[in-house]
């Protein structure tokens, strides 16, 4: 008896629950018949609500959204998997350290010319869907590019601070007379405004050369170090799709001055992802470096 | 491995496991002078350079090593009498000289070996060093 009233009552509790267990058919639906159809036609009834038949464009729409719609999810999948990559430091069959991947690049630029001996540093990253590039600057400890800067002063003092600041010559009058002679060669000049009577005589060979100082292109001032500072100044570096690449320094460098160089890029680079304004932001997934001639090997930086 | 990998590595070995792949005791500086085009005899040296020169420079990574291009001369008679010369300076002995012209790269690698004495480093793959093994930094 407890069992027969324990299965009636479950019984009664399913039927109030009509996902589960709907009872029997509703009568009504039963007894509706349709309405007596001779010819069944093909078209859509007219004023129907029966959807219509698919002609060629729609079904060429149709299939294109599902394969933009395919598309999509693999990319995304794509990304996922990459991202799940990025989260754990890989060490591949040719990650080095930065002193041994130096040694083989410095090989394979053996017997180039300095400045042609380019060290490249790359960093390849994982971007979210709709990604904008990553822009910053950077002020490398020892600049890879190979600019010679002539100062003009006749201040001894200034010209010491100028050489200690990055200057290649600096000097008075035994410069422009080096010059004269076509002795020394140079990229960028600056000079201080007593200086300038001492290069009326060079100015037919600076002039040419677009290499005279002068006050309307702002080469003409005191602050000689503050212009140093400025000229050899900040390098922009920007993200192309999902890599940068960012010249960091030369072969002839010490394997110090390479690292405190990649340490200073990798560290602006960090500071501009940070200040990224987009929300989802991208992840690192390898870091190489690379020159010129060299292989390529992956470093952890 | 993807096949980049595969690539880099295929270059890495040609640096560090190449027949040059050899240690030279005691040598101070290395240079090479040849013309920059292939003709009168110039080939063997250029080869030199591109092929063994980066090994010997990575088994000898103190040794500075230059290499001069002499440029095209106008003349023929110039041209006959440009130079192909490898010239090896020791802190220890005479310099080693050898005349590269008209001759291959591997015959130039051959005496270049017997006349500095050099010992062939035997390595079985290509060395990557010693590196921290540190975390990459995460940005999230």
């Amino acid at each position: 008896m407890i069992i027969r009233r324990g299965l009636t009552s479950r019984l009664t509790a399913l039927a109030a629950r009509p996902m589960l267990y709907a009872g029997p058919a509703p009568a009504a639906a039963a007894t509706t018949t349709p309405a007596l159809v001779r010819f069944k036609s093909s078209k859509p009834a007219k004023g129907g609500n029966t959807a219509p038949v698919a002609g060629f464009v729609q079904r060429e729409a149709a299939a294109k959204k599902a394969d933009k719609d395919k598309r999509l999810r693999d990319q995304k999948r794509k990304i996922e998997l990459l991202r799940r990559q990025a989260r754990t430091t890989r060490i591949t069959p040719i990650t080095m350290g930065i002193e041994m991947a130096a040694r083989y690049l410095r090989a394979a630029e053996v017997g180039r010319p300095d400045g042609t001996n380019m060290i490249t540093l790359m960093v390849k990253q994982v971007n979210p869907l709709h990604f904008q590039a990553i822009r910053g600057s950077v002020r490398l400890p020892k600049a890879p590019s190979l600019e010679r800067v002539a100062v003009f002063t006749d201040n001894e003092e200034e010209a010491a601070a100028a050489l200690a600041n990055g200057a290649t010559y600096a000097g008075g009058a035994e410069l422009v007379d080096k010059v004269l002679k076509e002795e020394i060669t140079f990229e960028k000049s600056f000079a201080t405004p007593t200086a300038l009577p001492l290069l009326r005589g060079v100015q037919r060979i600076l002039g040419p050369k677009g290499l005279m100082p002068n006050e309307r292109r702002g080469t003409v001032g005191t602050d000689i170090v503050g212009f140093l500072r400025a000229s050899s100044g900040t390098m922009d570096f920007r993200t192309i799709e999902d890599m940068l690449q960012v010249n960091v320094a030369r072969t002839t460098f010490t394997d110090e001055e390479i690292k405190l160089n990649i340490k200073a890029l990798m560290d602006a680079y960090r500071l501009a992802v940070v200040n990224h304004e987009q929300r989802h932001k991208p992840l690192i997934l390898e870091v190489m470096l690379t020159s010129t001639h060299g292989p390529a090997v992956n470093i952890l930086a | 491995m993807s096949s980049r990998i595969t690539r880099q590595i295929a270059h890495l070995k040609k640096i560090a496991l190449g027949k040059a792949a050899v240690e030279v005791p005691k040598m101070t500086s290395l240079s090479l002078e040849f013309k920059i085009r292939n003709s009168h005899g110039h080939m063997g040296a250029r080869k030199f350079w591109k092929e063994h020169l980066p090994s010997l420079q990575f088994h000898n990574p103190e040794v500075p090593m230059t290499v001069k291009l002499i440029p095209e001369p106008a003349s023929e008679k110039e041209a006959m009498r440009a130079p192909s010369v490898l010239r090896a300076e020791f802190s220890n002995r005479a310099p080693v000289v050898i005349d590269m012209k008209n001759r291959q790269s591997e015959e130039i690698l051959a005496e270049f070996i017997e006349a500095s004495q050099s010992k062939p480093v035997k390595l079985q793959t290509f060395p990557v060093g010693e590196f921290a093994k540190i975390k990459l930094n995460k940005i999230r």
